[in-house]
Protein backbone atom coordinates (compact mmCIF):
# COMPACT_ATOMS: atom_id res chain seq x y z
CA UNK A 1 0.00 0.00 0.00
CA UNK A 2 2.83 2.37 0.85
CA UNK A 3 4.34 1.40 -2.49
CA UNK A 4 1.64 3.00 -4.60
CA UNK A 5 1.57 6.06 -2.41
CA UNK A 6 5.18 6.38 -3.49
CA UNK A 7 4.27 5.73 -7.12
CA UNK A 8 1.69 8.51 -6.86
CA UNK A 9 4.23 10.86 -5.31
CA UNK A 10 6.69 10.17 -8.11
CA UNK A 11 4.03 10.97 -10.70
CA UNK A 12 3.24 14.18 -8.81
CA UNK A 13 6.75 15.44 -8.60
CA UNK A 14 7.59 14.58 -12.18
CA UNK A 15 4.50 16.59 -13.18
CA UNK A 16 5.51 19.48 -10.95
CA UNK A 17 9.01 19.69 -12.34
CA UNK A 18 7.86 19.24 -15.94
CA UNK A 19 6.06 22.53 -16.47
CA UNK A 20 6.16 25.00 -13.62
CA UNK A 21 3.62 27.36 -15.17
CA UNK A 22 0.88 27.58 -12.63
CA UNK A 23 -2.78 28.43 -12.88
CA UNK A 24 -4.52 29.86 -15.86
CA UNK A 25 -7.50 31.17 -13.98
CA UNK A 26 -8.41 34.80 -14.37
CA UNK A 27 -6.62 37.58 -12.58
CA UNK A 28 -7.24 41.27 -12.08
CA UNK A 29 -5.29 44.30 -10.95
CA UNK A 30 -6.29 47.81 -10.02
CA UNK A 31 -4.66 50.18 -12.47
CA UNK A 32 -3.38 53.64 -11.87
CA UNK A 33 -2.52 56.21 -14.55
CA UNK A 34 -3.39 56.58 -18.21
CA UNK A 35 -7.10 56.82 -17.48
CA UNK A 36 -9.35 59.57 -18.84
CA UNK A 37 -12.52 60.37 -16.92
CA UNK A 38 -15.41 62.55 -18.10
CA UNK A 39 -18.41 63.77 -16.16
CA UNK A 40 -21.41 64.49 -18.42
CA UNK A 41 -24.07 66.88 -17.14
CA UNK A 42 -27.05 68.73 -18.56
CA UNK A 43 -26.83 72.51 -18.48
CA UNK A 44 -29.03 72.42 -15.40
CA UNK A 45 -26.17 70.68 -13.66
CA UNK A 46 -28.06 67.41 -13.47
CA UNK A 47 -25.83 64.44 -14.37
CA UNK A 48 -26.48 62.38 -17.50
CA UNK A 49 -26.84 59.24 -15.46
CA UNK A 50 -26.79 55.73 -16.92
CA UNK A 51 -26.58 57.03 -20.47
CA UNK A 52 -25.05 55.03 -23.33
CA UNK A 53 -21.61 56.26 -24.39
CA UNK A 54 -19.78 55.73 -27.67
CA UNK A 55 -16.05 56.31 -27.78
CA UNK A 56 -14.14 56.76 -31.06
CA UNK A 57 -10.38 56.45 -31.36
CA UNK A 58 -8.48 59.23 -33.18
CA UNK A 59 -9.22 59.14 -36.91
CA UNK A 60 -11.51 56.15 -36.63
CA UNK A 61 -15.14 56.12 -37.68
CA UNK A 62 -15.77 52.76 -36.07
CA UNK A 63 -16.77 52.78 -32.44
CA UNK A 64 -13.87 51.75 -30.27
CA UNK A 65 -15.82 51.22 -27.09
CA UNK A 66 -19.45 51.35 -26.02
CA UNK A 67 -20.25 51.78 -22.37
CA UNK A 68 -22.61 53.74 -20.11
CA UNK A 69 -22.15 56.52 -17.63
CA UNK A 70 -22.66 55.72 -13.97
CA UNK A 71 -25.23 57.29 -11.67
CA UNK A 72 -23.08 60.44 -11.39
CA UNK A 73 -22.76 60.77 -15.15
CA UNK A 74 -19.11 59.71 -15.01
CA UNK A 75 -17.43 57.59 -17.64
CA UNK A 76 -13.78 56.50 -17.70
CA UNK A 77 -11.62 54.88 -20.32
CA UNK A 78 -7.93 54.29 -20.91
CA UNK A 79 -6.81 55.52 -24.34
CA UNK A 80 -4.05 53.50 -25.96
CA UNK A 81 -2.80 56.19 -28.36
CA UNK A 82 -2.48 59.96 -28.53
CA UNK A 83 -4.78 62.15 -30.64
CA UNK A 84 -8.34 63.45 -30.50
CA UNK A 85 -10.71 60.93 -28.99
CA UNK A 86 -14.40 61.56 -29.60
CA UNK A 87 -16.81 60.74 -26.85
CA UNK A 88 -20.56 60.72 -27.47
CA UNK A 89 -23.03 60.52 -24.62
CA UNK A 90 -26.60 59.76 -25.63
CA UNK A 91 -28.95 60.90 -22.91
CA UNK A 92 -32.66 60.33 -23.08
CA UNK A 93 -34.98 62.40 -25.28
CA UNK A 94 -32.40 63.06 -27.96
CA UNK A 95 -30.18 64.97 -25.57
CA UNK A 96 -26.57 64.17 -25.34
CA UNK A 97 -23.14 65.58 -25.79
CA UNK A 98 -20.15 65.16 -27.97
CA UNK A 99 -16.74 65.85 -26.54
CA UNK A 100 -13.41 66.01 -28.37
CA UNK A 101 -10.75 64.95 -25.93
CA UNK A 102 -7.17 65.88 -26.71
CA UNK A 103 -5.05 63.05 -25.47
CA UNK A 104 -1.36 63.89 -25.40
CA UNK A 105 1.53 61.44 -25.30
CA UNK A 106 2.18 62.37 -21.69
CA UNK A 107 -1.29 61.18 -20.70
CA UNK A 108 -0.60 57.71 -22.02
CA UNK A 109 1.36 56.68 -18.95
CA UNK A 110 1.55 52.95 -18.94
CA UNK A 111 -1.05 51.72 -16.50
CA UNK A 112 0.67 50.45 -13.39
CA UNK A 113 -0.67 48.05 -10.86
CA UNK A 114 -1.76 49.64 -7.61
CA UNK A 115 -3.55 47.04 -5.54
CA UNK A 116 -2.81 43.41 -5.17
CA UNK A 117 -5.24 41.35 -7.20
CA UNK A 118 -3.47 38.04 -7.37
CA UNK A 119 -0.72 35.92 -6.01
CA UNK A 120 2.85 35.67 -7.21
CA UNK A 121 4.06 32.47 -8.78
CA UNK A 122 5.93 31.54 -5.62
CA UNK A 123 2.86 32.08 -3.47
CA UNK A 124 0.90 29.87 -5.85
CA UNK A 125 3.59 27.23 -5.72
CA UNK A 126 3.49 27.29 -1.94
CA UNK A 127 -0.30 27.00 -1.97
CA UNK A 128 -0.16 24.11 -4.40
CA UNK A 129 2.46 22.32 -2.31
CA UNK A 130 0.35 22.79 0.83
CA UNK A 131 -2.72 21.30 -0.82
CA UNK A 132 -0.70 18.41 -2.22
CA UNK A 133 0.70 17.78 1.22
CA UNK A 134 -2.87 17.77 2.53
CA UNK A 135 -3.85 15.07 0.08
CA UNK A 136 -0.69 13.10 0.66
CA UNK A 137 -0.99 13.29 4.43
CA UNK A 138 -4.54 12.02 4.10
CA UNK A 139 -3.22 9.12 2.09
CA UNK A 140 -0.48 8.39 4.59
CA UNK A 141 -2.87 8.68 7.53
CA UNK A 142 -5.28 6.15 6.11
CA UNK A 143 -2.57 3.80 4.93
CA UNK A 144 -0.76 3.62 8.28
CA UNK A 145 -0.52 0.26 9.89
CA UNK A 146 -3.03 -0.21 12.62
CA UNK A 147 -1.38 -0.85 15.93
CA UNK A 148 -2.95 -3.27 18.25
CA UNK B 1 -12.60 22.75 -18.96
CA UNK B 2 -13.35 24.50 -15.71
CA UNK B 3 -16.35 26.79 -15.87
CA UNK B 4 -15.89 30.00 -13.87
CA UNK B 5 -18.28 31.89 -11.66
CA UNK B 6 -20.88 34.02 -13.34
CA UNK B 7 -20.99 32.14 -16.63
CA UNK B 8 -23.91 29.83 -15.97
CA UNK B 9 -27.53 30.56 -15.15
CA UNK B 10 -29.08 29.28 -11.96
CA UNK B 11 -31.06 26.28 -13.30
CA UNK B 12 -27.84 24.84 -14.72
CA UNK B 13 -25.94 25.53 -11.48
CA UNK B 14 -28.65 23.86 -9.39
CA UNK B 15 -28.90 20.97 -11.83
CA UNK B 16 -25.13 20.54 -11.64
CA UNK B 17 -25.23 20.38 -7.87
CA UNK B 18 -28.12 17.90 -7.97
CA UNK B 19 -26.38 15.53 -10.38
CA UNK B 20 -23.03 15.81 -8.63
CA UNK B 21 -24.68 15.14 -5.26
CA UNK B 22 -26.10 11.93 -6.72
CA UNK B 23 -22.72 10.92 -8.10
CA UNK B 24 -21.02 11.72 -4.80
CA UNK B 25 -23.53 9.63 -2.84
CA UNK B 26 -22.97 6.73 -5.22
CA UNK B 27 -19.21 7.10 -4.88
CA UNK B 28 -19.36 7.24 -1.08
CA UNK B 29 -21.33 4.00 -1.09
CA UNK B 30 -18.71 2.28 -3.21
CA UNK B 31 -15.62 3.32 -1.23
CA UNK B 32 -13.86 0.53 0.54
CA UNK B 33 -11.87 1.65 3.59
CA UNK B 34 -8.53 0.56 2.16
CA UNK B 35 -9.06 2.75 -0.89
CA UNK B 36 -8.96 6.12 0.81
CA UNK B 37 -5.19 6.66 0.41
CA UNK B 38 -5.44 5.85 -3.28
CA UNK B 39 -8.27 8.36 -3.68
CA UNK B 40 -6.25 11.01 -1.87
CA UNK B 41 -3.18 10.47 -4.04
CA UNK B 42 -5.17 10.55 -7.27
CA UNK B 43 -6.94 13.65 -6.00
CA UNK B 44 -3.58 15.33 -5.51
CA UNK B 45 -2.44 14.29 -8.99
CA UNK B 46 -5.64 15.69 -10.47
CA UNK B 47 -5.29 18.91 -8.47
CA UNK B 48 -1.76 19.54 -9.73
CA UNK B 49 -2.30 18.45 -13.30
CA UNK B 50 -4.98 21.07 -13.84
CA UNK B 51 -2.62 23.81 -12.72
CA UNK B 52 -0.01 23.05 -15.36
CA UNK B 53 -1.07 24.43 -18.69
CA UNK B 54 0.24 24.24 -22.22
CA UNK B 55 -0.22 26.75 -24.97
CA UNK B 56 -2.12 25.52 -28.02
CA UNK B 57 -2.41 28.31 -30.57
CA UNK B 58 -4.00 31.28 -28.84
CA UNK B 59 -5.68 29.32 -26.11
CA UNK B 60 -4.25 27.12 -23.39
CA UNK B 61 -5.15 23.68 -22.21
CA UNK B 62 -4.16 21.74 -19.18
CA UNK B 63 -3.93 18.05 -18.45
CA UNK B 64 -6.91 16.81 -16.50
CA UNK B 65 -6.00 13.15 -15.91
CA UNK B 66 -9.76 12.51 -15.84
CA UNK B 67 -9.51 9.18 -17.63
CA UNK B 68 -6.58 8.03 -15.51
CA UNK B 69 -8.36 8.95 -12.27
CA UNK B 70 -11.48 7.05 -13.42
CA UNK B 71 -9.54 3.98 -14.51
CA UNK B 72 -7.49 3.77 -11.33
CA UNK B 73 -10.24 4.56 -8.84
CA UNK B 74 -13.51 3.40 -10.38
CA UNK B 75 -16.64 5.02 -8.99
CA UNK B 76 -14.88 6.69 -6.01
CA UNK B 77 -13.07 8.82 -8.62
CA UNK B 78 -15.93 11.29 -8.10
CA UNK B 79 -14.59 12.03 -4.61
CA UNK B 80 -11.04 12.68 -5.82
CA UNK B 81 -12.35 14.98 -8.55
CA UNK B 82 -14.70 16.82 -6.21
CA UNK B 83 -11.92 17.41 -3.67
CA UNK B 84 -9.46 18.47 -6.37
CA UNK B 85 -11.94 20.87 -7.96
CA UNK B 86 -12.85 22.33 -4.58
CA UNK B 87 -9.24 23.21 -3.82
CA UNK B 88 -8.63 24.55 -7.31
CA UNK B 89 -11.64 26.84 -6.93
CA UNK B 90 -10.79 28.02 -3.42
CA UNK B 91 -7.05 28.48 -3.86
CA UNK B 92 -6.73 29.56 -7.48
CA UNK B 93 -10.18 30.74 -8.62
CA UNK B 94 -9.85 28.01 -11.19
CA UNK B 95 -13.47 27.14 -11.67
CA UNK B 96 -15.66 28.44 -8.86
CA UNK B 97 -17.70 27.45 -5.85
CA UNK B 98 -21.05 28.11 -7.50
CA UNK B 99 -20.00 26.04 -10.48
CA UNK B 100 -18.41 23.29 -8.39
CA UNK B 101 -21.39 21.00 -8.99
CA UNK B 102 -21.38 21.51 -12.74
CA UNK B 103 -17.61 21.13 -12.93
CA UNK B 104 -17.76 17.94 -10.89
CA UNK B 105 -20.24 16.53 -13.39
CA UNK B 106 -18.07 17.66 -16.31
CA UNK B 107 -15.09 15.79 -14.90
CA UNK B 108 -16.81 12.87 -13.18
CA UNK B 109 -18.94 11.68 -16.08
CA UNK B 110 -15.98 11.17 -18.45
CA UNK B 111 -14.04 9.55 -15.59
CA UNK B 112 -16.85 7.09 -14.91
CA UNK B 113 -17.30 6.38 -18.61
CA UNK B 114 -13.56 5.74 -18.90
CA UNK B 115 -13.81 3.36 -15.95
CA UNK B 116 -16.71 1.47 -17.54
CA UNK B 117 -15.07 1.34 -20.95
CA UNK B 118 -11.77 0.18 -19.54
CA UNK B 119 -13.34 -2.50 -17.35
CA UNK B 120 -15.17 -3.74 -20.44
CA UNK B 121 -12.25 -3.61 -22.87
CA UNK B 122 -9.28 -4.14 -20.56
CA UNK B 123 -9.77 -7.89 -20.00
CA UNK B 124 -9.68 -8.43 -23.78
CA UNK B 125 -5.97 -7.64 -23.66
CA UNK B 126 -5.36 -10.48 -21.25
CA UNK B 127 -1.93 -10.26 -19.68
CA UNK B 128 -0.37 -8.06 -22.35
CA UNK B 129 0.40 -4.96 -20.35
CA UNK B 130 1.23 -2.67 -23.24
CA UNK B 131 -2.04 -3.47 -24.98
CA UNK B 132 -3.96 -2.90 -21.78
CA UNK B 133 -2.21 0.43 -21.30
CA UNK B 134 -2.96 1.32 -24.90
CA UNK B 135 -6.65 0.67 -24.26
CA UNK B 136 -6.45 2.85 -21.16
CA UNK B 137 -4.78 5.60 -23.19
CA UNK B 138 -7.41 5.43 -25.93
CA UNK B 139 -10.23 5.49 -23.41
CA UNK B 140 -8.69 8.53 -21.67
CA UNK B 141 -8.28 10.34 -24.97
CA UNK B 142 -11.97 9.83 -25.63
CA UNK B 143 -12.82 10.91 -22.08
CA UNK B 144 -11.29 14.33 -22.77
CA UNK B 145 -13.53 14.76 -25.79
CA UNK B 146 -16.57 13.71 -23.77
CA UNK B 147 -15.58 16.33 -21.17
CA UNK B 148 -15.20 19.04 -23.82
CA UNK B 149 -18.58 18.08 -25.27
CA UNK B 150 -20.12 18.35 -21.80
CA UNK B 151 -18.66 21.84 -21.37
CA UNK B 152 -20.18 22.93 -24.65
CA UNK B 153 -23.49 21.33 -23.72
CA UNK B 154 -23.57 23.04 -20.33
CA UNK B 155 -22.75 26.42 -21.87
CA UNK B 156 -25.47 25.87 -24.46
CA UNK B 157 -27.99 24.95 -21.77
CA UNK B 158 -27.06 28.16 -20.05
CA UNK B 159 -27.87 30.13 -23.17
CA UNK B 160 -24.31 30.85 -24.23
CA UNK B 161 -23.91 31.13 -27.99
CA UNK B 162 -20.59 29.63 -28.95
CA UNK B 163 -19.36 29.44 -32.48
CA UNK B 164 -15.79 30.63 -32.99
CA UNK B 165 -14.68 30.12 -29.44
CA UNK B 166 -16.49 26.82 -29.28
CA UNK B 167 -14.65 25.59 -32.31
CA UNK B 168 -11.23 26.60 -31.03
CA UNK B 169 -12.09 25.00 -27.78
CA UNK B 170 -12.62 21.67 -29.46
CA UNK B 171 -9.41 21.90 -31.53
CA UNK B 172 -7.47 22.62 -28.36
CA UNK B 173 -9.16 19.70 -26.70
CA UNK B 174 -8.33 17.48 -29.63
CA UNK B 175 -4.67 18.16 -28.96
CA UNK B 176 -5.17 17.70 -25.26
CA UNK B 177 -6.89 14.39 -25.82
CA UNK B 178 -3.82 13.02 -27.61
CA UNK B 179 -1.57 14.33 -24.86
CA UNK B 180 -3.75 12.90 -22.16
CA UNK B 181 -3.98 9.55 -23.93
CA UNK B 182 -0.18 9.41 -24.07
CA UNK B 183 0.24 10.29 -20.39
CA UNK B 184 -2.37 7.72 -19.35
CA UNK B 185 -0.68 5.08 -21.50
CA UNK B 186 2.69 5.69 -19.85
CA UNK B 187 1.33 5.80 -16.31
CA UNK B 188 -0.95 2.78 -16.69
CA UNK B 189 1.80 0.70 -18.27
CA UNK B 190 4.10 1.57 -15.40
CA UNK B 191 1.43 0.75 -12.80
CA UNK B 192 0.64 -2.57 -14.49
CA UNK B 193 4.31 -3.44 -14.30
CA UNK B 194 4.88 -2.36 -10.73
CA UNK B 195 1.59 -2.68 -8.89
CA UNK B 196 -1.20 -4.09 -11.07
CA UNK B 197 -3.69 -4.39 -8.20
CA UNK B 198 -3.64 -0.61 -7.87
CA UNK B 199 -5.92 -0.37 -10.89
CA UNK B 200 -9.53 -0.98 -10.01
CA UNK B 201 -11.08 -1.24 -13.41
CA UNK B 202 -10.84 -4.56 -15.19
CA UNK B 203 -8.75 -6.08 -12.46
CA UNK B 204 -10.65 -6.72 -9.29
CA UNK B 205 -8.86 -9.12 -7.04
CA UNK B 206 -10.73 -9.68 -3.82
CA UNK B 207 -8.32 -8.03 -1.51
CA UNK B 208 -8.27 -9.50 1.97
CA UNK B 209 -8.70 -6.48 4.18
CA UNK B 210 -5.47 -4.66 4.78
CA UNK B 211 -3.16 -7.63 4.77
CA UNK B 212 -0.98 -6.11 2.04
CA UNK B 213 -0.08 -3.17 4.24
Amino acid sequence: MVCWVLVGLCVLFSLLSAAPVLAHGTEWELLDGGVVGVRATFDTGQPMANAPVLIFAPGESQVQLTTTTDSRGVVCFAPDRAGVWVLQVRAEGGHGLRANLEVGESMLAAPTAKGAGGFSTWQKLLMAVCVIWGFTATALFFSRRRER
Amino acid sequence: MHISEGVLNSPVIIGGYAVSAGLTALALKRVRPGEIPKIAVMGAAFFVSSLLHFKVGITSVHLTLTGLVGIVLGTPAVLALLAGLFFQAVMFQHGGLSTLGVNTVIFAVPALLAYLAYSGLGPLAGKRHSLRALIAGGVSALAVLVGAALVLLVLRLSGEELTGIGFLFSVAHGVLSLLEGAVTFIVVRQILKVKPEMITAGFMPRRQGRSRG
